[in-house]
């Protein structure tokens, strides 16, 4: 009895513990990844469809450099050492993309997999593979990169599972082009679907349409565009906001639309934050002449979510004589994406155009319909049956998907909707970086992404050995009909609501060695309105653009240094806006009083904050006051857009920088607290909101005088591990930077600068580097984390970019695999 | 001791080769062969224990075993001492179990000669292997 129970807990697994045999057998199981853990000094492998041998050296940062002799055994050989280090985030990406979650955490993942295959990411994917043909370059490189994926998992020995698999139970599956694309498509999902048409409905709702368009305008207030307007400071184009009027209760059906397919996560995030939050980047590039050295610079930061193992991975390919590229891949990717070659360097931030329109559609059944029609035609609608399946692999959920010539469509309310989204329609996003990978100058990266690049769109900057900086906002900008403007929901059953094409390239927001001598994009929007042709819409931030603007405009000797401190840069234009406000209002309330503040707690407040130079460095012990205070001042402006009175949530918050604009109209009445029963001014919204985050703060930390206000106890980056492991992953590291700083910090920390990178265009190019993680998706590696420590510092590691494997001293050599063709 | 040692290497070897269910056939095989004998389940148990330990010493050797026992054990959200008292115990239950069960279905009490055992311990006469029919 007692052998057969042990045998039973040795074979099965017992959810949510692994079969304990295979676990914990030390020359197979968990024990055995100490086997694993670090590469070893010499290793051989084998790949099928391999020219010849391919040689891989990992330097002392555990970076592989390929050396191969075609493209495609590079990309073969990137695939298995891809899969190598990050096999299980290849795994869980593929789920996440596929609408699969369910299969690894059951019914709680349902509402996300019912979200990504209700919008129709899966059959985009299949859609795009099928379009692309077999002859592609993309499939060409798609197809050698899953050669490689499945080489390595056909010959990794038992020790090297990652850990995660044998948590889970699972075993890592065969890896085929198509995931590739779904990878990507999940990319779009996270860059390219914005909450701001969602909340202007939502705030309609509450407040009327006109109010809603002023509080979430097409045009931010502070305009210091992408595409350089010649002027030489940032434009505050303030006006009086209109104040609130009837609901719109028109917009209902909008909003529920929007709803129905916004993605949980966006909306999420959206509500977590104070304001509106998209995902952040910055990119900036420096003209010679005003680069210390005299060679054109390029700094990249792009900000995503924070995971262990990281979203990038480190990879340089070289075929002699073809392509010499190094960089940083996503794993599952089978392409560099932000990097550079001898000649140029590029990166990318988000665009955060408005790329999704809704449909209301005519139906011929509005219960189960099959068909639509349009333009008094009826067309045969495409249905979809989607299976979701548990752990165990039973079927817990089956969802019939409906599809216009749009794109996905769904019951909300009474209509019936379809949308249609950039991201889900043909593309060719690898080809263009394939192309960007072989560009010889900023100008010829500009044209590739420009002919072959769609969604999620992205501004691409790039500068080269030559001195030139360029870049452009690149993707597909829908024409549309009427007013051009993607918003309110299009009559779906007349051809006149589709789309009319794309903008030109030649209309894309764009900066080609501009007469400032630097170029830089921190989803900003794009292009000053006053000269844009297209409606761009979308989300902007204005703030992280206006420091680095501010930073590149003072500094006319720009180091490569200097382009690293800029990253970890504590200033704060929002502050720099925001602090004056509070101390001179609670000043003018100090001297005139006020009923509804404490002039006590007031005036040690304003003196807090007048003790801050308004920069979020970690020992910093203000900015939790700032902070507070613009929270409490949010709270009290859009008290009109609250959920319930008294209550601080809101169907939607403007941006700060509508608050901004607010500032300027002291006797807005949007300044009135509907909760108190006379009517007030901006001056005592902005003391009121100051005295009461210092009573916060200190009911909260304690006295000002001791440590307990320090930043760096209370803001903090917090990496978790892809399945939320918290001793897999690395929480409550003290960062500098706040919210909007160059390097912003959120309230939850765990969106943050993802690859820092600095790029010397000099007569050989010179790279500095580091993410927030490490190489290794080992979590018992040394490797899987060490970045970390350099990261939260700020600091940058020297990349080695060498033109031959020969040209690795002993000490850069770590380890070594060969790859050989495998023959059947 | 001797019989200690071949039961761990036995145990080692299995494991490598064939996977974790080895070590309930040498605790089988080690149970049958000495079935009658006082207190040898005991001893077959120490010796699959003290065989898995000998891979882990062999893991320790090559790579991170702390940090692979701190995270897994994180991961698993148990203590690392747990983890590890799991890990040895495992192998002993199988070797306990297995070597009462092929006591009692394998060869009966081997006949003994001699004053030493096979292990080493002092007895009257040494094992040969053969049955006691009588």
């Amino acid at each position: 009895m007692v052998l057969a129970g042990a045998l039973f807990v040795g074979a099965r697994r017992i959810a949510p513990a692994p079969a304990l045999g295979p676990f914990l057998d030390p020359a197979h199981g968990i024990w055995s990844l100490a086997r694993s853990a670090e590469l070893p000094r010499r290793a051989k492998g084998s790949v099928i469809n391999l020219r010849g041998d391919v040689k891989v050296v990992y330097d002392d940062r555990n970076v592989p450099h390929i050396f191969a002799s075609t493209e495609e055994d590079a990309y073969r050989a990137l695939g298995y050492v891809v899969a190598r280090d990050r096999l299980f985030q290849m795994y869980v990406q593929t789920l996440a993309a596929t609408g699969r979650l369910s299969e690894l955490a059951g019914k709680r993942a349902l509402p996300l997999d019912r979200e990504a295959r209700g919008l129709g990411l899966p059959r985009s994917a299949e859609r795009k593979m099928a379009a692309a043909g077999d002859t592609s370059a993309f499939m060409k490189f798609a197809m050698a990169y899953a050669d490689g994926v499945n080489a390595y998992v056909a010959q990794m020995s038992p020790s090297e599972m990652p850990l995660e698999f044998r948590l889970i139970g699972k075993t890592p599956p065969k890896w085929t082009p198509i995931d590739s694309y779904h990878l990507l498509n999940r990319m779009g999902y996270t860059l390219a679907y914005l909450a701001v048409e969602t909340e202007r409905a939502a705030a309609s709702t509450r407040i009327g349409a006109r109010a809603a368009e002023a509080l979430f305008p097409d045009n931010t207030p502070i305009q210091e565009p992408i595409q350089p307007n010649g002027q030489h400071a940032p434009r505050f184009d303030f006006h009086p906001l209109p104040g609130p009027g009837a609901p719109d209760t028109s917009a209902a059906s909008l909003l529920a639309a929007t709803n129905a397919f916004l993605p949980s996560s966006q909306l999420a995030r959206a509500d977590a934050e104070n304001e509106p939050s998209t995902y952040a980047s910055n990119n900036w590039a420096v003209s010679p002449s005003r680069s210390a050295t005299h060679h054109a610079l390029l700094a990249g930061d792009p900000h995503l979510d924070l995971s262990l193992p990281s979203i990038w991975y480190e990879a340089h390919l070289v075929v002699p004589g073809k392509l010499d590229v190094y960089g940083v891949t996503i794993p599952g990717a089978p392409t560099i994406v932000i990097g550079f070659n001898r000649d140029v360097a590029w990166t990318l931030t988000n665009t955060g155009a408005d790329v999704v329109d809704y449909y209301a559609e005519k139906v011929d059944n509005d219960v189960l319909p099959t068909k639509y029609q349009v333009d008094g035609v009826w067309r045969n609608l495409e249905t979809r049956f989607e299976d979701y399946r548990g752990p165990l692999g039973t079927v817990i959920q089956r969802d019939t998907l409906f599809f216009t010539h749009r794109g996905p469509m769904r019951r909300v309310g009474g209509l019936w909707v379809s949308m249609r989204w950039t991201v889900l329609e043909s593309a060719n996003e690898l080809t263009a970086f394939y192309g960007v990978a072989h560009a010889r100058s900023a100008r010829e990266v500009e044209d590739v992404m420009a002919k072959w690049y769609m969604a999620p769109a992205q501004n691409m900057l790039a500068a080269d050995r030559d001195g030139h900086i360029a870049i452009q906002s690149t993707g597909r900008f829908p024409i549309r009909s009427g007013d051009g403007r993607g918003v309110g929901l299009r009559d779906g059953s007349l051809s006149a609501s589709d789309w009319r094409g794309a903008l030109p390239q030649a209309e894309y927001p764009q900066g080609y060695d501009p007469a400032q001598g630097y170029l830089a994009s921190a989803n900003q929007q794009p292009i000053d309105p006053r000269v844009a042709k297209g409606w761009w819409g979308g989300s902007y931030d204005p703030w992280r653009a206006m420091r680095i603007n501010a930073l590149l405009r003072n500094d006319s000797s720009v180091t490569t240094d200097a382009m690293r401190r800029f990253q970890t840069d504590p200033g704060s234009a929002r502050a720099d806006v925001f602090v004056p406000a509070f101390l001179e209002a609670a000043q003018r309330v100090l001297q005139h009083g006020s009923h509804n503040v404490n002039l006590e707690v007031l005036a040690t407040a304003r003196q807090l904050l007048s003790e801050w130079d308004r920069r979020y460095t970690k020992d910093n012990t203000r900015a939790v006051l700032f902070e507070e205070a613009m929270r409490s001042l949010v709270n009290h402006t859009w008290d009109e857009l609250a959920t319930d009175p008294g209550n601080n949530r809101r169907v939607a918050t403007p941006s700060a920088a509508v608050l901004a604009e607010l500032l300027s109209d002291s006797t807005s009445v949007w300044w009135d607290d509907r909760s108190t029963p006379q009517v007030e001014h901006r001056d005592e919204i902005l003391a009121t909101s100051l005295a009461a985050a210092y009573l916060t703060v200190r009911a909260r930390y304690g006295d000002s005088g001791g440590d307990r206000w320090r930043w760096d106890k209370i803001r903090f980056a917090n990496i978790n591990h892809l399945l939320r492991l918290p001793a897999l992953s690395a929480l409550n590291l003290p960062v500098q930077g706040g919210t909007s700083t160059l390097a912003p910090s959120s309230g939850t920390g765990n969106h943050g600068p993802s690859w820092r990178m600095v790029v010397e265009l000099g007569p050989e190019v010179q790279a500095w580097a580091t993410y927030p993680g490490g190489q290794s998706g080992n979590p018992a590696s040394a490797r899987y984390k060490d970045r970390i420590p350099m990261w939260t510092r700020g600091e940058l590691e020297p990349i080695h970019f060498p033109r031959d494997e020969k040209a690795f001293t002993d000490k850069q050599r770590h380890a070594e695999l060969t790859l050989a063709p495998e023959h059947r | 001791m001797i019989f200690l040692s071949v039961v761990a290497l036995a145990t080692a070897l299995g494991t490598w080769v064939l996977g974790w269910w080895a070590v309930a056939i040498v605790a089988i095989i080690a149970g049958a062969m000495h079935r009658a004998e006082y207190g040898r389940p005991w001893r077959v148990a120490l010796g699959c224990l003290a065989g898995w330990a000998l891979l882990m010493v062999l893991d320790a050797a090559v790579g991170p075993m702390r940090s692979v026992a701190t995270t897994v054990s994180g991961a698993m959200n148990i203590p690392t001492s747990g983890l590890l008292l799991v890990t040895l115990l495992f192998p002993a239950l199988i070797g306990w179990s297995g070597a009462t069960l092929g006591a009692r279905g394998g060869p009966s009490p081997l006949r003994t000669v001699g004053t030493r055992s096979f292990d080493g311990t002092s007895r009257e006469e040494l094992d040969v292997g053969f049955p006691s029919e009588t």
